[in-house]
């Protein structure tokens, strides 16, 4: 495994770069890094280089910007490249957002009961 | 092993980062993690390539999410880098050394209750990396704390690492024997005094 591999790798839990957003999706649809850098139309050599670009920035105007700049960069297809990054982006909220109710709920499990709640009752 | 870019290239790279350029990032990183991880390995032969390469990891991940952490006014940016690899390869190495010690007396007191057999403590090979590092970093502080002395004050340096501080062994070395002994005390004292404030003032452990 290359230098770059193996930091790419490393950050494809990292929110910060681009390279944990197409984790999402590459593991939604089950792609290895193969598929996926074909899919988005470079090499599997060009692939870390993508990863570790900076995720792009959520604001419309930005995002379409942020979206072209690396493609052009690495010679992607942009629809494809804006496609996978919509389809990751929202996988991580809907983890993001999941793993918070997990959390509210065992929070609410923990919670002591009212005084006056009849024994075995949870609120 | 492939070079660190240039201070000029650098620069250019780092201005980027601090643009909203979403590639700066990468092309940061690709100038500049294999030639970083090479220069810590040939710095430090004996350390596990691995090391060096996370090492390098974490400087440049540190940089890239917060690229005014580095001033270009205050230090060229390769030495920078080589400096934050450093730091965060020993902090490695410190969290390595804690584990394999407390893995190791676990492993000891576990031998000693089923055997009963003396307890021979033998380093593995990460222990031995960690203290051949630790040496190395003594060897080259004590090195640039010699740089800094008088001749005199070297050869007090050596005596006081070799255990001879003795007043007579100084004496005898520093060819202070027509001195009185009342001046004799005075002058030992006096050379000892400032070796031990440099060393200290170094940062150095006391003597």
């Amino acid at each position: 495994m290359s230098p770059l591999e193996h930091m790419a790798r490393r950050v494809a839990n990292d929110p910060f770069f681009l390279g944990a957003i197409l984790h999402c999706y590459a593991e939604s649809e089950q792609l290895t890094p193969a598929a996926l850098a074909n899919y988005l139309g470079c090499s599997v050599e060009t692939l870390p280089q993508v990863q570790l670009c900076r995720a792009p920035r959520a604001e419309a105007g930005a995002f379409t910007h942020d979206i072209e700049l690396i493609a052009n960069r690495f010679h992607l297809d942009t629809e494809r490249l804006m496609e996978v990054v919509r389809h990751g982006q929202a996988l991580q909220r809907l983890r993001a957002a999941s793993s918070a109710a997990a959390g509210s709920l065992l929070a609410a499990r923990d919670r002591p009961p009212p005084p006056d709640s009849p024994p075995g009752e949870t609120p | 092993m492939s070079a660190l870019p240039t201070h000029e290239e650098g620069l250019a790279l780092h201005e980027r980062l601090l643009t909203d350029d979403p590639t700066a990032t990468s092309d940061f990183i690709v100038a500049f993690l294999a030639p970083l991880a090479a220069f810590l390995h040939h710095q430090l032969p004996h350390l596990d390539p691995h090391l060096c390469q996370e090492a390098a990891e974490d400087a440049l991940l540190a940089l890239v999410k917060k690229p005014t952490s580095y001033n270009p006014l205050r230090k060229k940016l390769n030495g920078y880098l080589v400096m934050s690899a450093r730091g965060d390869l020993n902090n490695r190495l410190r969290r390595e050394k804690k584990h394999q010690q407390n893995r190791q007396s676990f492993h000891l007191v576990e031998v000693d209750a089923e055997s009963g057999k003396s307890l021979q403590s033998e380093e593995t090979p990460i222990l031995q990396m960690i203290h051949h590092e630790e040496q190395r970093g003594q060897r080259e502080f004590l090195e640039r704390c010699r740089r800094q002395l008088s001749p005199e004050e070297q050869v007090c340096l050596d005596l006081l690492l070799q255990g001879k501080g003795q007043r007579a062994e100084l004496v005898a070395a520093l060819g202070w024997m027509h001195l009185s002994a009342a001046e004799q005390e005075l002058q030992v004292k006096r050379i000892k005094d400032r070796v031990k404030k440099r060393l200290k003032r170094a940062g150095g452990p006391p003597l």
